[in-house]
């Protein structure tokens, strides 16, 4: 008997994450806010912790950003099933419309009123991206440790380390400014 | 018959590769990638790859997942399609899979917990190394700049009460606009 409303959530979250990967452009950040308004916000399915619990292990875990956070999300919402639906859901829109290029309506893709819209939507994902920071940083950036690693991470991604090393070195450091204010007390 | 299961076996066994090398993004990933496609298996010609990743920028999804599919439906149809796709994203689900087992197995999720706070401050410096990437490539004058900016203060102002995707679909439709 309980089995029946996780199969209704699955098929909810395959819809709420059809539409979140049809929006996704430039890069699995711009998912962001998407996924917060409707899971955290909206549904209530995640709270905010498990919300950026999820992200935090989306990112390093191999795979696509948002098919990871798909995954990750639909597992807390719904199981396995609740997994398997979201990640579904959000990859089916990029098949699709790369399906339809293959197909052979590249000449629409290549139309400069699409390429215009293309233009105009890659800029507004760029607002969604710096949202996706703001949001984050106004909960996490509460502390001298968080800003200091936050700062040393992100000028060793402007050096060109991959970003992987850069995390591994953040959490690292972390580890590091711990230890040394345990022993200073 | 067996030409066809050959080549989706070889679909498969390369897409799987990328898979488990392609996460993080950016260069290495379209490094492997046309390594793979264009290179070892010739799928694709280095002018076609140029164009699977210029069309990859530009539609939604991620874009190893983007080549997966236009490489596999080029090689063996819808069917090389559908497999591509999947075997580029197997790695991430084995992976995803092994972590949820492990949090579920284990006595407390507090490791989980921590660490994920400890990952914090690095995810936040990678989107804001985003930002700065994603508006260099995108951002070409000062009109989507704006775009950019407004999206960023509707969104802050309207405390998430505005959907993300109508942002990106009106700004989408205001860029047709232009001259």
């Amino acid at each position: 008997m309980k089995e029946l409303p996780k199969i209704r959530r699955a098929f909810q979250l395959f819809g709420t994450f059809f539409v979140i990967g049809l929006f996704t452009f430039g890069g699995g950040f711009s998912m962001i806010p998407l996924i917060a308004r409707e899971l955290v916000e909206r549904k209530k399915w995640l709270t905010e912790e498990e919300f950026r619990e999820d992200l935090a292990f989306a990112v390093p875990i191999p795979g696509p950003n948002a098919v990871n956070l798909a995954f990750l999300a639909g597992y807390r919402v719904a199981g396995a099933l609740g997994a398997a639906f979201a990640a579904f859901g959000c990859v089916l829109p990029s098949f699709l419309v790369i399906l339809g290029i293959a197909l052979g309506l590249s000449r629409y893709f290549a139309a400069p009123l699409a390429k215009k819209f293309f233009m105009g939507a890659g800029a507004s994902a760029v607002g969604l991206v710096a949202y996706a920071f703001f949001r984050l940083g106004r909960g996490s950036f509460r502390d001298v440790k968080t800003v200091l690693l936050g700062i040393a991470a992100l000028a060793l991604l402007v050096f060109g380390l991959h970003p992987l090393l850069a995390l591994s070195f953040a959490v690292l450091g972390g580890l590091l400014y711990d230890w040394v204010r345990f022993r200073a007390r | 018959m067996t030409g066809f299961g050959s080549v989706l076996a070889e679909l498969f066994g390369a897409f799987v590769r990328i898979g488990l090398g392609a996460f993080g993004g950016g260069m290495p990933a379209i490094q492997l990638l046309s390594h793979e496609v264009v290179e070892v298996h010739h799928w694709l010609s280095p002018v076609e790859m140029a164009e699977v990743v210029a069309l990859a920028e530009m539609t939604p999804g991620p874009i190893a997942v983007n080549a997966a599919t236009f490489t596999g439906y080029r090689v063996a149809g819808v069917a090389g399609a559908a497999l591509a796709t999947f075997s580029v994203l197997l790695p991430a689900f084995f992976f995803l899979s092994l972590f949820l087992l492990l949090r579920r197995l284990s006595r407390s999720n507090a490791w989980a917990r921590k660490l994920a706070s400890a990952l914090q401050p690095g995810i936040l410096a990678l989107i804001a190394a985003a930002v700065w990437s994603l508006g260099k490539a995108t951002i070409q004058g000062w009109i989507f700049g704006l775009f950019a900016a407004a999206s960023f203060f509707i969104l802050v102002l309207g405390k998430e009460k505005v959907h993300p995707a109508l942002l990106i679909l009106l700004f989408g439709l205001l860029g047709m606009a232009l001259p």
